[in-house]
């Protein structure tokens, strides 16, 4: 068993690896022709889609385990798109690239999670299907608040579609880059955070009852993981908009390599995503001249993937 | 009992009678800003009863009375006011369009999708308003505006940005891409497929527009030359980066956009 998943891990390095030589080689400026100026706006675009493909997939595992539910992510929750509101909230003050942004995407996303932990708890119990019933609802409201928000304020109606779908084209100044870079630090130490809570969070996937007696705090570690969730998934949509289904795919995928355990689920969703989200990026802005939202690459993955956990586990 | 009886029938006429104060058989309503412009450069004002909150040119628009906004206006003030005829563009009034067509009420789709598009736009609405003698003096003139351009040997390559988080810029297919062509510019995203694309900065760079146009309230034109990499872009060397184009004149199909084209090729050719 050791072996196996030694195994799995170097395929996954190797995986990402060939990810970001690809995401590296291949873009409009041409294949492999790289001078300098193109290699720093790809090493920029590498770093965002590694930091969002592996933010949002770490933190899908995380909010599968304490919820105990294998259709819960950031998207379905409706967090990505509380998120995403918050943002055009800010856009529209006028905070293009300042700490407003994403500060106000991560009060979206930790209204988002405790309103819709709310809705769901129906005489004090969350129940899978409660729980994604008002992550849908909520999603649904909050993407319409999104295309009313950019309306009103008389914005192009792409703007509020990428938004929405996410991408990674992101215009880098030196004072972007510096909160990319702060913003990359929180973001790791967030998912440090979590995967310090690995062995609680093994306890209550399987049940509240049995974490209680094992005398896990649960409505303590609910909370923590809640808040941090939102500082990492509004972190990302601050820059790349809410990107779906990478969240909820890739912590299954992960399970399938490495078993239930969060200690190796954790940080493998992150390698996975991370990767699975650089090639999404390179079939978006390389196959359809004008570049696709990321979530049409992901969704046409995601979907399928999504269908066969329906018919396979309920 | 009786009397409250009484007093109800008395509210109910109350309110039937208020109402046919506004009625107009002969008006028209517009749910289109560039429309709007058009009734008023036609000098055919007076037939309009009903704009939207976007029609906001000439000012005497914006006093006019208002069904509502551009995306979403109400049925109900647009049928009180029993037009004969209703001008909205799809897909943004679909609904609209359905409920005009159950309801009876006539009404013309806008969609000019070039500068030639205007043109017959103006034509036919001068026809549905009774006015087409003026509708043809007009067209002549904005032709003949257009016409004294020069057809320029060069046409620099354009980058033009009306969003910045994400980065967006007018693909081929777009209205605005035919003005940039008509004021003499290559538009460097001509070739992309979609009406409004995302950009991948780093093919900006490599495109090396000669001239950059702002067309957000997000950014300032000094603010471009921050971005990493964007420094050497010969539009940004050559301080050709402009934040101050009006965006009405260029992004509405009405009578203005003539005045936008000689204004765009200004900033294109200066000499």
């Amino acid at each position: 068993m050791h072996r196996h998943k030694g195994a799995a891990w170097a395929g996954l390095a190797a995986f990402v690896l060939i990810a970001a030589l690809c995401s590296i080689s291949i873009g409009p400026g041409g294949f492999l022709h790289i001078s300098r100026t193109v290699l720093v706006f790809r090493l920029l675009r590498l770093a965002l889609g590694i930091m969002a493909g592996g933010v949002l997939s770490l933190t899908g595992a995380a909010l599968q385990g304490l919820l105990r539910n294998p259709l819960v992510d950031p998207f379905t929750l409706g967090v990505a798109s509380g998120a995403a509101l918050g943002a055009s909230l800010a856009l529209l003050a006028g905070a293009g690239t300042s700490l407003l942004l994403p500060v106000a995407s991560f009060a979206g996303a930790l209204f988002t999670i405790v309103a819709v932990y709310f809705l769901a708890r129906i005489k004090g119990r969350v129940t899978v299907t409660g729980l994604v019933l008002a992550g849908v609802i909520v999603s649904f409201l909050f993407s319409s608040l999104v295309m009313l928000v950019m309306v009103l304020g008389h914005r192009p109606m792409g703007q509020a579609i990428y938004l929405l779908m996410g991408h990674l084209g992101v215009a880098f100044t030196r004072h972007s880059l510096w909160l990319f870079a702060g913003s990359s630090v929180v973001m790791l130490a967030g998912c440090g955070i979590l995967f310090s809570y690995s062995r609680e969070l093994d306890i209550m996937s399987s049940s509240e009852e049995t974490a209680k007696s094992l005398g896990v705090d649960t409505s303590r570690v609910t909370k923590l993981i809640f808040v941090v969730s939102s500082v990492l998934v509004g972190l990302v949509v601050s820059f790349t908009g809410a990107i779906s289904f990478i969240g909820l795919v890739v912590p299954h995928l992960v399970r399938m390599m490495f078993g239930p355990a969060h200690r190796q689920v954790l940080p493998g969703s992150f390698v996975l995503g991370a990767g699975l989200l650089l090639i999404a990026d390179i079939g978006a802005r390389n196959v359809v001249p004008g570049g696709l939202p990321l979530s049409v690459v992901t969704s046409l993955v995601g979907v399928p993937f999504f269908i066969y956990l329906l018919r396979r586990r309920f | 009992m009786n009397r409250f009886l009484v007093f109800v029938v008395g509210l109910v006429l109350c309110c039937g009678t208020s109402q046919p104060a506004k009625v107009s058989r002969k008006g028209v309503v517009s749910l289109v800003p560039s429309v709007t412009e058009i009734v008023y450069a036609l000098g055919a004002e007076d037939q309009l009863v009903g704009n939207t909150t976007y029609c906001d040119y000439p000012d005497a628009a914006k006093h006019g009375y208002k069904v509502g906004d551009f995306q979403n206006p109400d049925l109900e003030r647009i049928i009180s006011l029993r037009p004969r005829l209703v001008f909205l563009c799809l897909p943004a009034h679909l609904i609209i369009a359905d409920k005009l067509k159950e309801l009876g009420i006539a009404y013309y789709v806008s969609r000019p999708g070039t500068i030639e598009g205007v043109f017959s736009e103006i034509d036919s609405i001068g026809k549905l308003l009774g006015v087409q003698k003026r509708a043809e003096i007009l067209v002549h003139r904005l032709r003949g505006r257009l016409d004294s351009l020069p057809v320029y040997p060069d046409t620099p390559r354009v980058y033009l940005e009306i969003s910045d988080v994400p980065l967006m810029t007018v693909g081929g297919g777009s209205f605005i891409n035919g003005i940039i062509r008509k004021a003499g510019g290559y538009n460097i995203f001509g070739k992309a497929a979609s009406e409004y694309p995302i950009v991948d900065p780093e093919f900006v760079v490599r495109a090396d527009p000669e001239v950059i146009l702002i067309l957000h309230p997000g950014l300032s034109a000094g603010q471009v030359g921050n971005r990493l990499g964007w420094s050497q872009i010969s539009a940004v060397r050559n301080m050709r980066v402009f934040d101050d184009l009006d965006m009405d004149l260029l992004f509405r199909p009405g009578p203005r956009v003539v005045e936008g084209i000689i204004e765009l090729s200004r900033r294109l050719h200066p000499e």
